[in-house]
């Protein structure tokens, strides 16, 4: 119920009035209404009292003393003048009846009237009055008897007039109460008004606190008064105001300067800190570069051991002071976190090559687990996320004996826009103590002093870390027990990227959707990984903890598993048992066997021949994106052969037909590039490749290429750009490009062709409709398909200028290899010189300069060397002067070309043995390892070009990843050298010589 | 035949004959009470009826001598003489002092004499103002008024009562 105190003061008044003039009123014409029923009553009774004794007056001594009926009739006839009278009765004592007048007109018996009521609320209509008198009949005395005069009044008239006498006064009241309300309607407003203006100023001034305003003064009535006073109370206000303002403009000023003066010690702490970064370091690279010159020099055991100590506490000083530059630069907020666009696969594939040396001298198992269903790229500092998961890895590596450590990383969100991610590295080492938990971020803190002695370290990177972390909105989290290991986690959000990801989902599961497969490990953290793994790409996952189970689960014929993933440590258990087993296994039920195998377990397997084994082998820590293209292509071979086999004669066509062209696959992803490889080379193709379309052209300009495979989207130049390059000197019948196109969209194809494509085929690659095509462009040709047997090294003769050895060390003894390309040589450069000739006459001396270039360059590498040179000569000669000066020199040229081609073609008459594998020192690196190598140098240059120290500890990762091969390895111990003496551009150069030479 | 009815009703009806006399002698004064008298130096102490003492009337009306009447006692006046009666206020004439009626008749009249009588054509003919008749229908006695004797005597009945009274011939 309302308040009626609430309402608005016009409401109140206005109800107030109405309530108490309506009251007043209404009480006054009750009272009215009273009086004039009282009177009106009274005024009816003396006109009745008047009538009646004016009969009884002129009867009495008459009519009814004579008994005189008719003349009382008479005489009461004259009751008619009175129209409410209905009836008069005179009775007599002996006669009740002497004399009745009834009102004539109404025919209404005035019985009839009694009973009629007039209101509802039975008023009776008809009122009797009786007058008594005494008479005398028939006697001297006129007053000793007694009779009475009745009178019926019809009261009618009487409560008509009544009621029209208060519907008047009614009406009067009400139009009174209306007029009044009306007028005091405009009373109060004129009072109100001056309060309603004033409550309006106090609220505009409350909430704009506009305190120059001021309320209208209307009466001097107290309301008056009242804004008067708020007046005054306003004015005070603002006075105080502005002495406030005044007080804070000059605290503000006095605050502005100690603000400037504090970030002028700020600016001179970060000059200082910028500064200090470079003036220490100088010095420190002096002070290790001039002892490792001291170390290379003839020294004595002790100043050797004197001065080694003295590299490994540099070293370490190095550290602390730079992690020490880190810390106080995160601090000092200077800190500034990148926002580049990377691949978190990626980023965790870089992490984990780097502790494979430490996990396999202590026996650990680094297991990973990276997110399948993040479907983009990320947005961040992907080098300081490295360089907080380094830091974990490291510590849970180094605190850890035996076990596993593994890094997971899971999806907790993912928007359109935005994915959250869970960091977590865990160990099963040593774990920490209650106590240090709280004191772990600290700077400076390890567990304890001989923790420190024991592993070595700053006892920053923890404190760095959490501090890169918090920066990117997030918080290290750490759970541990002693001897009980412990687990550091961390949760990031990132923004997505709006490329599509080289490693998504649905390519993924495209390639190796709905397979069985049946795993043979014993890790259980490993288990749970590819557990999470697998589902997610919709592959059924059978497990079995070691082989004997295994066994019995390939023998029970029911389920059909697509393929074997093994761990090695399986294997090495029992190694006869186990070869036999893959020996029978692989004959018997053919399917593909991938092996998980540490690098050094990888030589183990390819020294023991374990046949069939050596196809597949994924190297721990296994990273998803190998292990699914592992499993991709060893179920894709099956499924070529599979369908090929369907259409056994298409696939002798093909086979015979394409023989062993020469594709350039230009792909800048590596997983796609290992696909589309696979296939070529299981038909007997040969791949070159290319990463980008910059690369394609130069090699189509350098090599003779017979299809090329033409991914779109590259970076750097993308495949319309390269096309277009190459059709320059290319057409489309010399030289075929086949689009790749992950997007087959109508406006893709027609700017295929467009840019001089001839074809285009979707990603991901089927492998018969990619056969289809190269079949289409391919089968003209004619290739030379000569028989590979291995020549044994006896058989290359010594030939002037020649030295086969020399090419044959190039590509690391593969004489099959080798002797491919002596034979594609003479095919390539045979009409060499009068293409040369050519363009030169036609002006083309760029051409010409590449031909000759390309023609050193094969030449070089294949070990014909006075080929070379004079391909080298004619190269500057052309790049000097434009032209040749005569025809001699082409002729030099022509005649070494003759000699080498001769050389070869004699080559290819003589008996070859097949050699056994012993000749073979050394395997040939797969593809995969090729690309994987690449990448590493690649970074490897980067790490070179910003003088970064851990250049160092990349080149002994890589020397052992190569390890066994031989050339490679050469090539990486003399960067090793050339970086120790800090020769950088030396070393950029050998790297890129080496990344080069790799992909030819 | 006045008589005759009258004796005969007396005769067959005791208290019909009664109430006739009454009747009068009620009437008498009745009609006195309604009549105003001028202003005339007669007695005032007292509202004399002059009616011979044999009447039965006179012995009814004796019952009541001594009341009030029109604010005098009642007094009755038996002795008929000139002086006597045109002292009084009211004559009844009886048939027996009917002549002494006649002999007075215009002294009674210029004295304010209100004349009564049962005798048939006393009102009409003779002279007097009020004249009693039985009327043989209703059984009643009735009265017969002249109103010009009455005039003449400055005498004036109350038209109420003159409205009971017959005034034609």
């Amino acid at each position: 119920m309302m308040n009626f105190y609430n309402l608005p003061i016009r409401i109140k008044f206005k109800r107030l009035i109405i309530t108490t003039i309506s009251s007043a009123v209404l009480f006054i014409t009750a009272v009215f209404v009273i009086i004039i029923f009282n009177s009106q009553s009274k005024a009816l009774d003396e006109r009745i009292k008047i009538q009646a004794e004016s009969v009884i007056d002129r009867a009495r001594l008459t009519a009814i003393f004579f008994n005189d009926k008719e003349e009382m009739e008479a005489t009461l006839g004259a009751l008619k003048v009175d129209k409410d009278i209905v009836r008069g009765i005179v009775a007599l004592e002996d006669n009740p009846n002497f004399g009745v007048y009834k009102k004539p007109e109404n025919s209404k018996n005035a019985e009839d009237y009694r009973y009629e009521s007039f209101f509802p609320c039975l008023l009776s209509r008809i009122k009797p009055y009786e007058t008594p008198f005494k008479y005398g009949q028939d006697s001297f005395d006129d007053d000793t008897k007694a009779g009475k005069l009745i009178l019926e009044v019809d009261l009618y008239n009487f409560y008509a007039e009544l009621l029209s006498s208060i519907a008047l006064s009614l009406l009067i009241t009400f139009v009174s109460i209306f007029i009044t309300v009306k007028l005091a309607g405009r009373i109060i407003s004129r009072i109100i008004h001056p309060i309603l203006k004033l409550a309006e100023t106090a609220k505009k001034v409350a909430s704009e606190q506009d305190y120059t305003t001021r309320a209208e003064v209307f009466e001097l009535d107290e309301v008056g008064i009242l804004a008067e006073n708020l007046n005054d109370m306003m004015s005070q206000i603002q006075l105080r105001d502005d002495s406030l303002e005044e007080k804070v403009l000059q605290r503000t000023a006095a605050l502005e300067k100690a603000r400037d003066e504090a970030e002028e010690a700020n600016h001179a702490k970060s000059d200082f800190i910028a500064n200090i970064s470079h003036e220490i370091r100088t010095p420190m690279n002096a002070i290790l570069n001039k002892n490792r010159f001291a170390l290379q020099t003839e020294l004595t055991a002790k100043q050797r051991d004197y001065l080694t100590a003295v590299e490994s506490s540099t070293i370490l000083l190095l550290n602390i002071i730079n992690d020490t530059l880190d810390l106080s630069k995160i601090e000092a907020g200077k800190f500034q976190l990148d926002k580049v666009e990377f691949s978190l696969s990626e980023m965790v594939s870089k992490l984990s090559m780097m502790f494979t040396s430490e996990i396999s001298k202590k026996n650990l198992a680094l297991i990973l687990s990276y997110p399948l269903k993040l479907e983009a790229d990320i947005i961040g500092d992907d080098l300081r996320l490295s360089q907080v998961l380094i830091n974990l890895l490291g510590n849970a590596i180094k605190f850890t004996n035996q076990g596993d450590v593994v890094l997971a990383i899971e999806l907790c969100e993912q928007t359109e826009r935005q994915v959250t991610l869970r960091f977590t590295v865990s160990d099963t080492g040593e774990g920490i103590s209650k106590e240090y938990l709280g004191k772990l971020f600290d700077s400076f803190t390890q567990a304890d002093i001989s923790t420190t002695r024991k592993h070595g370290g700053t006892g920053l990177g923890l404190a760095i870390s959490q501090r890169l972390v918090a920066l990117m909105g997030g918080n290290i989290e750490v759970e541990s027990e002693l001897n009980k290991g412990s687990r550091f986690s961390f949760s990031l959000s990132f923004n997505k990227s709006e490329k599509m990801p080289l490693n998504s989902l649905t390519m993924y599961k495209a390639a190796i959707e709905k397979l069985n497969i049946l795993l043979v490990n014993d890790n259980q953290n490993l288990q749970t990984v590819f557990e999470s793994v697998f589902s997610d790409l919709d592959i059924s996952l059978y497990s079995a903890t070691d082989l004997d189970a295994a066994m019995v689960a390939l023998e029970d014929k029911s389920k059909t598993y697509d393929v074997f993933l093994i761990d090695w440590k399986l294997v090495k258990i029992d190694e006869a048992f186990s070869q036999k087993i893959f020996e029978d296994f692989n004959k018997l039920i053919q399917i593909p066997i991938i092996v998980m195998a540490t690098s050094s377990e990888h030589d183990e397997i390819i020294e023991k021949k374990y046949h069939g084994l050596t196809k597949h082998i994924v190297n721990k820590p296994v990273k998803i994106e190998e292990l699914i293209a592992a499993i991709s292509i060893a179920v894709n071979h099956k499924t070529c052969i599979n369908t090929l086999s369907f259409n056994f004669d298409q696939r002798q066509t093909l086979a015979e037909n394409i023989g062993k062209a020469h594709i350039l696959l230009v792909e800048d992803n590596v997983i796609n590039q290992q696909i589309a490889c696979e296939l070529l080379e299981m038909q007997g193709l040969q791949v070159s490749i290319a990463n980008n379309g910059k690369e394609a052209v130069d090699l189509v300009a350098q090599n003779s290429f017979d299809l090329v495979l033409m991914d779109i989207q590259m970076p750097d130049m993308d495949g319309y750009q390269a096309s277009i390059l190459i059709r320059k000197d290319f057409s489309k019948d010399e030289l075929p490009i086949v689009a790749m196109t992950a997007y087959a969209m109508g406006g893709d194809k027609a700017r295929c062709f467009a840019a001089g494509m001839n074809e285009h085929i979707a990603k991901p690659i089927e492998p018969d409709v990619f056969y289809k095509v190269l079949a289409k462009y391919l089968h003209k040709k004619q290739y030379i398909d000569v028989k590979q047997d291995v020549v044994s090294a006896k058989l290359f003769p010594d030939v002037e200028g020649i030295d086969f050895q020399e090419g044959l060390l190039r590509l690391r003894q593969n004489q099959d290899l080798y002797f491919k390309l002596l034979q594609m040589f003479i095919k390539e450069h045979e009409h060499s010189i009068e293409e040369i000739k050519q363009k030169l006459a036609d002006g083309n001396v760029n051409v010409a300069r590449i031909k000759a270039h390309t023609l050193k360059g094969v030449a070089a590498n294949l070990g014909a060397k006075a080929l070379s040179a004079a391909a080298d000569r004619i190269e500057t000669q052309i790049e000097t002067h434009k032209q040749l000066q005569s025809d001699e020199q082409l002729a030099e040229l022509s005649g070494e070309i003759i000699h080498f081609i001769n050389t070869i073609q004699s080559l290819s008459t003589e008996k070859l043995v097949d050699s056994n594998d012993e000749n073979k020192n050394s395997a040939e690196l797969s593809t995969l390892d090729v690309l994987v190598l690449k990448q590493q140098l690649q970074e490897l240059e980067k790490l070179v070009e910003m003088h970064d120290f851990s250049a160092n500890t990349k080149v002994q990762s890589l020397l052992e990843m190569v390890i066994e091969t031989e050339n490679i390895h050469q090539d990486l111990k003399v960067i090793e050298e050339e970086l120790r003496r800090f020769n950088f551009e030396k070393v950029s150069e050998l790297i890129a010589a080496l990344i080069k030479q790799l992909m030819s | 035949m006045v008589v005759c009815v009258f004796i005969s009703q007396s005769y067959a009806d005791e208290a019909h004959f009664a109430s006739e006399a009454k009747l009068k002698a009620i009437y008498l004064v009745h009609i006195s009470k309604l009549t105003t008298w001028p202003v005339v130096e007669k007695n005032t102490d007292s509202f004399s009826i002059c009616i011979d003492k044999t009447s039965e009337i006179s012995t009814l009306l004796t019952e009541i001598v001594g009341r009030t009447v029109k604010n005098k006692k009642l007094k009755l006046e038996h002795d008929l003489t000139e002086e006597s009666l045109i002292a009084c206020d009211v004559y009844y004439v009886t048939a027996s002092d009917y002549p002494i009626f006649k002999r007075f008749k215009s002294q009674l009249e210029s004295h304010a004499v209100l004349t009564v009588s049962s005798e048939k054509g006393f009102s009409r003919d003779e002279g007097g103002i009020v004249e009693y008749y039985i009327a043989e229908e209703v059984k009643k006695v009735k009265m017969r008024v002249n109103l010009q004797n009455m005039r003449n005597s400055q005498l004036n009945i109350s038209s109420k009562l003159l409205r009971l009274m017959d005034t034609g011939s």
